[in-house]
């Protein structure tokens, strides 16, 4: 039994099920004797890698948790929670559980960064505003398994804006009570995917436009009496793919789809060169249009939860729209902001990255021609 | 290597065990000592050069010992600096961290400067090879052994594969004459392999069920938890440290069986023993025996007075809690037990004699409060965990919590632990085993029971160790 494996791989008899994983199967490692340390973990990773029929037998195990155990096979990676809701055990559930740590050279950076970025836009005439999303564990923790277990005192996102806003110049958005106030009449995120559905989307768009009202921006929500809905089966969210559960569990969503022909023109990339290493090229960069010229110009730098139905409502209520996917860095590419020239710059981080601004080193201010500084 | 990889199950194991089957019984030993620095050496092949530096120096050390046996104060000095640099070798590489913390923390309350504390990697199963090491010459100098004078069976029995990374601990003069007469035979090799297989389902299936909840409890911040969840994360811990050593200590006998040795049981249904005394007698029986054989009793062990005695039982405790880990929360759980040894040599087991229920009760509650200083990363966790096991936090029962981990797989682990971990299973084994012999039928049975048994233990545990090795794409949705 033991030597079945090897004998099998040696005959070459191929797994039939493809791989689900985010990463490059291990090569066979160099066997040098002059270095030699390096080999046992290689040829291991190699191993594993290359079980036979591992993509099988990982289906296997997952169907077992998952139908006969009522319970995540990984369980800190994907949490199955109640009545069949799927979470991401990542910084989503951290944050909730205020188990991100938010030191003190965090909450610096980030107001120092952010003020850079606001102040950065001023001096090119542009508003920069940062959107804060929620995450589904602060949408639906009622979901959650129960060994996640909410801050006592507040969440990290709360802590962050609690320390951040009264010193950040600019103004934030915060998204997390919209959505919760529409979960009351619809379903807003998949049951099987860490992400919004589009009902979720639209009450989005429609606080955000509201919000950005409130500062000043005179532009409208398009209706949904503007949109073709329509209910579907959602077959799989990204968790349950994750762990191999693809149509297992499969969802009711609406569906809504705003009519394009009507409110938006047809309008060319500016082709931005897409950063090394990132994997969705083909989507780093969004255009749209709207048809009123009188309405602003917005960029946005998004991340996943600006899918394309948000893009397409924003597309509606501003003239032009560009959207930009950075791979989850939510940077200021100042390249692109000079470029596009537009009069808000939107940074949408959904509330699981908040962290991400003291990963840039500080940088000095533009000079008032909007130059960068010389050394 | 893990025996718990798919390296090692399904390319050393069976590697090995067509080499050494296959060839003569005289090549057997150079095959199993190559493949067992190969075995080290896939742990870090530099480390292997402090394994072989301690066999080398034992093997003269050995050499010395048993030239000046005759000369008692020459043969105790040989001895005590074969001691010293052992325990040198044992200090260096897994106390400088926590000497130099320690020194550290000193310095700093005197207001010196402190020192720059070295990052020494710890090469794996020191602890183990340097107790084989140790057990070796001191066993030549007790006579209680002869000196091995070929160096490759010296390096078998420090290098053996099976008991290095974590043992049992396996004492020269046990295993002396397996060296170089040992029987390989069908039988023994089947029980070796009923036993490995055994071993790798308490490891892999058992094991890792219960690591979970433990995980997820001992993270819980001490407001997050109550009474019963607390409790809850102390007996899942409990049952996870059991069947994942006793599970090692299984592969690692039937292992030894598979290749002709018999080593010496290292656990005896450690949570059914009726006092602290018996729990030492049943849990990591090696490093016990170890620790009476070669620190207990040259202390003086019960001979000198009732303080001598009580001193002796704390100092070996402390000893085994330093064993254990390099910090002072493994050394409160060794004294811990200590403390509990010392009462009841001082009048309190015989009032567990007369009440085996509540002896039983006292055990448990005592070994498992201990573990969850073995488990925590500070005194202060542990504190504060244990005001909730007392009861002295919330109160609000957090049911749903428990509910949560108690899924059907779950269930079913903690079912088979507890049947095993109390001996029920064995026993239902010895049963059918033996009615087998005395019937065709229950042979046909017990036979196909075990096949099936083994073929399944094996398939899932490969499912469970195939699933570790996955990391899943979080897909991204257009």
């Amino acid at each position: 039994m033991l030597g079945l494996p090897l004998l099998i791989f040696s005959l070459g008899i191929k797994d039939p099920k493809p791989s689900t994983e985010n990463k490059a199967l291990a090569t066979f490692p160099n066997f040098t004797i002059k270095k030699l340390d390096p080999f046992p973990d290689g040829f291991d990773r190699w191993f594993n890698d290359h079980f036979v029929f591992r993509n099988s037998l990982v289906s296997a195990y997952n169907r077992l948790f998952i139908n006969e155990f009522k319970f995540s096979p990984k369980p800190k990676l994907v949490g199955l929670g109640k009545e069949n809701w799927f979470f991401l055990m990542n910084n989503e559930v951290k944050n909730f559980t205020g188990k991100m740590p938010l030191p003190n050279y965090l909450v610096k950076r980030s107001i120092e960064e952010l003020n850079w970025r606001y102040d950065t836009c001023k001096t090119l005439g542009i508003e920069f505003v940062l959107v804060v999303l929620p995450s589904k564990p602060t949408v639906y923790s009622e979901f959650l398994p129960d060994y996640v277990i909410k801050a006592k005192d507040s969440t990290f996102t709360d802590k962050f804006l609690g320390r951040v806003k009264p010193q950040f110049k600019g103004s934030i958005i915060d998204l997390r009570a919209a959505l919760v106030e529409a979960k009351k009449a619809n379903l807003v995120f998949y049951k099987t995917d860490n992400h919004w559905n589009n009902v979720g989307t639209y009450a989005a768009y429609q606080a955000l436009v509201d919000s950005l009202n409130t500062l000043g921006y005179s532009i409208s929500a398009l209706p949904l009496s503007e949109c073709r809905m329509g209910d579907s089966i959602y077959p799989s969210g990204n968790i349950t793919r994750m762990i191999d559960m693809e149509f297992e569990f499969t969802e009711k969503a609406r569906f809504i789809f705003p009519n394009k022909k009507k409110h938006l023109i047809e309008r060319g990339k500016a082709n931005y060169p897409c950063p090394e290493g990132f994997p969705y090229c083909w989507t780093y960069e969004e255009a749209r249009q709207g048809k009123d010229s009188t309405k602003p110009k917005l960029l946005v730098f998004r991340e996943s939860f600006t899918n394309d139905l948000f893009m397409d409502l924003l597309g509606t209520s501003f003239y032009r729209s560009t959207f930009i996917f950075d791979s989850w860095k939510h940077q200021l590419d100042l390249e692109i902001v000079k470029k596009e020239k537009p009069n808000l710059v939107l940074c949408i981080v959904m509330e699981g990255f908040l962290d991400c601004f003291s990963n840039y080193p500080s940088k000095p201010s533009l000079n008032k021609d909007g130059t960068i500084p010389q050394k | 290597m893990l025996f718990s990889s798919l390296v090692f199950l399904y390319v050393f194991l069976p590697l090995t065990l067509f080499l050494v089957v296959w060839v003569e019984n005289k090549w057997r030993n150079y095959i199993l000592l190559f493949l067992s620095l190969v075995f080290y050496a896939w742990g870090g092949v530099s480390y292997s050069l402090v394994m072989i530096a301690s066999i080398v120096l034992n093997y003269f050390m050995g050499i010395w010992v048993s030239k000046v046996k005759d000369k008692e104060n020459t043969a105790k000095r040989v001895l005590g600096l074969t001691v010293v640099l052992n325990l040198l070798g044992l200090v260096i590489f897994k106390y400088t961290g926590f000497i130099g913390e320690n020194l550290n923390l000193l310095l700093d309350g005197m207001g010196l400067e402190k020192i720059q504390v070295p990052d020494i990697k710890l090469p794996i199963g020191i602890s183990f090879f340097t107790f084989h090491a140790l057990s070796y010459v001191v066993d030549i100098y007790r006579g209680k052994a002869e000196v091995q004078k070929n160096f490759g069976k010296l390096a078998l029995y420090i290098s053996l594969f099976p008991q290095l990374v974590a043992g049992p601990i396996i004492r020269y003069h046990d295993v002396a004459d397996q060296l170089t007469n040992r029987v390989m035979d069908s039988a023994k090799f089947a029980s070796g392999v009923r036993r490995f297989v055994v071993g790798l389902g308490k490891k892999v299936l058992l094991s890792n069920m219960f690591a979970f909840p433990a995980d997820e409890i001992f993270a819980l911040r001490p407001y997050e938890m109550d009474f019963g969840v607390a409790w809850f994360g102390a007996i899942c811990y409990s049952l996870h440290i059991y069947c994942d050593f006793s599970g090692y200590s299984d592969m690692a006998i039937g292992l030894g069986r598979m290749f002709g040795f018999e080593f010496l049981e290292n656990f005896n249904f450690p949570y059914i023993a009726k006092s602290i005394q018996d729990f030492w007698r049943r849990w990591h029986i090696s490093l016990s025996n170890f620790f009476r054989d070669y620190v207990y009793i040259p202390l003086g062990g019960n001979r000198g007075t009732e303080f001598q005695t009580y001193r002796n039982l704390l100092l070996v405790f402390f000893l085994t809690g330093l064993w254990h880990g390099a910090s002072w929360t493994f050394i409160f759980w060794g004294m811990f037990h200590g403390l509990f040894l010392v009462v009841e040599r001082f009048g309190f087991s015989k009032i567990l004699e007369k009440v085996p229920v509540f002896a039983h009760c006292y055990t448990l509650l005592v070994v498992v409060i201990a573990w969850v200083f073995f488990r925590a990363e500070s005194f202060s966790q542990a504190g504060n965990f244990l005001l909730n096991m007392l009861g002295m936090g919330n109160w609000n029962q957090n049911t749903d919590l428990i509910t949560m981990f108690m899924h059907r797989g779950f269930i079913l682990a903690l079912v088979i632990a507890l049947l095993g971990s109390t001996g029920f299973l064995e026993k239902m084994a010895r049963y059918l085993q033996s009615n087998s012999e005395k019937s065709l039928a229950y042979s046909v049975i017990y036979s196909g029971m075990a096949v099936v048994s083994i073929v399944l233990i094996i398939g899932f545990s490969t499912l469970f160790l195939i699933s570790d090795t996955y990391n899943p794409f979080i897909y991204f949705r257009f």
